[in-house]
């Protein structure tokens, strides 16, 4: 990412630092989005991950003029959404538990019915993941990081990063597996009189 | 992907349809707000620091230097000064039974060691006690209780070793008494103590270690004890 960084981000990064709030915004403008749905898969809680992303967010901006090199701009900010994740991931545990209600609009076929299925079943198995194999994941597969990059981001060395992505497909087979298996066996007991 | 085996095609898809998941505006909203309200932490260079460092050190350095430099000139000072004379109060003590001891008191004002820098006038700098026989003359009148006042008289010496207290390190006085003069007041049989008197004495000597140095003094005094 940070190799076609153009030259106006680069601008916007130096202006920021320089206390220019309306440059921040045009930078937090063109990446929320992407830093919004990390969190969701890491954090797993819409609120949680928004209360991430705006705690990472503030941080950037209160220590960017502590930042030297403004093309480390997006590594930087990743490690603070990461950092942020985790502090709020511990601080859900600590202080309360969520269930969260998933809003399904009614299928209108069979086809899109067994698409929410899957969906359901993924997501189901996604969460059961620790927080440390969905943060793998989220980063390699939503923000596109390589491995080096995954590392950096977390705070780990690269070969922690494959072996917890390893890992991580691992468990997410098994948990999808497993969501399978369970839920014919739910359709039975429906079925059964 | 560091995964050998690829991933299904529904994770595929459900991940990638995580990944569009738009950011809520209010969220945008509210990172914009806070940051019109935080104030940046501004950077300090680098070598501003070390030198802030830096210079804090050798300021440290220098002090705790300056600080050595006044003990030891005052220490100097201590050490150069020959005691010096001046006024001895004494306030003898008198006690004991069928063979009483001398017990003499000196508090020294102002005076022996008047010229180090550390006592201030007037104050108690040594406290001196010293022990020693002799023999009184006189008589005791009346019998059973004494309640009269007999005056004794007595030559002889004494000697003192005491630590002075204060700056000058240790003190050792020995003193000659030439001529002592109290009257004793015997209240019960075998128990006594003095009222007001006069006395004299000689050879006062000083032998003491100040600030590390040896320094002997010689000297001869005469006072009035009193009570």
């Amino acid at each position: 990412m940070e190799a076609s960084q153009p030259i106006s981000q680069r601008s916007h990064v130096e202006r920021a630092r320089a206390g220019d709030s309306d440059a921040f915004d045009r930078l937090v403008a063109s990446r929320i989005d992407r830093l919004y749905a990390t969190a969701r898969l890491i954090v797993h809680d819409p609120d949680g991950a928004e209360d991430a992303v705006q705690e990472a967010l503030v941080r950037a901006w209160r220590d960017l003029p502590r930042l030297r090199d403004p093309d480390r701009f997006d590594a930087w900010i990743r490690r603070l959404l990461v950092r942020a994740c985790f502090d709020e991931g511990r601080r859900r545990r600590r202080w309360r538990f969520e269930v969260g209600i998933a809003a399904i609009d009614p299928p209108v076929d069979e086809l899109a019915y067994t698409a929410i299925a899957d969906n359901d079943e993924i997501e189901q198995a996604f969460r059961r993941l620790s927080e440390e194999h969905r943060v793998v994941l989220a980063l390699q597969h939503v923000l596109g990081l390589s491995t080096a990059e995954t590392a950096a981001a977390i705070g780990i060395p690269a070969g922690t990063v494959k072996s917890r992505t390893h890992f991580a497909l691992g468990a997410l087979r098994a948990g999808l597996a497993a969501e399978a298996r369970r839920i014919p066996a739910l359709h039975r007991a429906e079925e059964a009189p | 992907m560091n995964e050998d085996r690829p991933l299904d095609a529904a994770v595929v898809r459900w991940l990638a349809r995580e990944a569009d998941r738009v950011a809520p505006r209010t969220l945008t909203a509210d990172v914009a707000a806070r940051v019109r309200t935080t104030p940046q932490r501004r950077r300090r260079p680098r070598w501003g620091i070390r030198l802030q460092w830096t210079a804090s050190f050798a300021g440290l350095v220098a002090a705790i230097g300056a600080a050595v430099v006044v003990v030891a000139i005052a220490a100097g000072a201590a050490i150069l000064r020959q005691p010096s004379a001046g006024t001895l109060h004494l306030t003898p003590s008198l006690s004991g039974t069928t063979h009483p001891s001398l017990v003499i008191r000196f508090t020294v004002i102002d005076g022996l060691y008047g010229s180090l820098p550390a006592i201030p006038d007037g104050a108690t700098v040594g406290h001196v006690s010293g022990h020693g026989t002799f023999a009184m003359s006189g008589a005791a009148t009346g019998s059973g209780t004494f309640t009269d006042d007999i005056a004794y008289t007595r030559e002889g010496t004494f000697s003192v070793t005491r630590q002075l207290l204060g700056p000058s390190g240790t003190l050792e006085l020995t003193a000659t008494i030439t001529a002592l003069d109290l009257d004793f007041n015997m209240e019960t049989q075998g128990t006594w103590q003095t009222g007001p008197g006069t006395g004299a004495w000689s050879s006062l000597r000083a032998t003491g270690t100040m600030q590390g140095s040896q320094r002997d003094a010689a000297e001869t005094w005469s006072g009035t004890v009193r009570p």
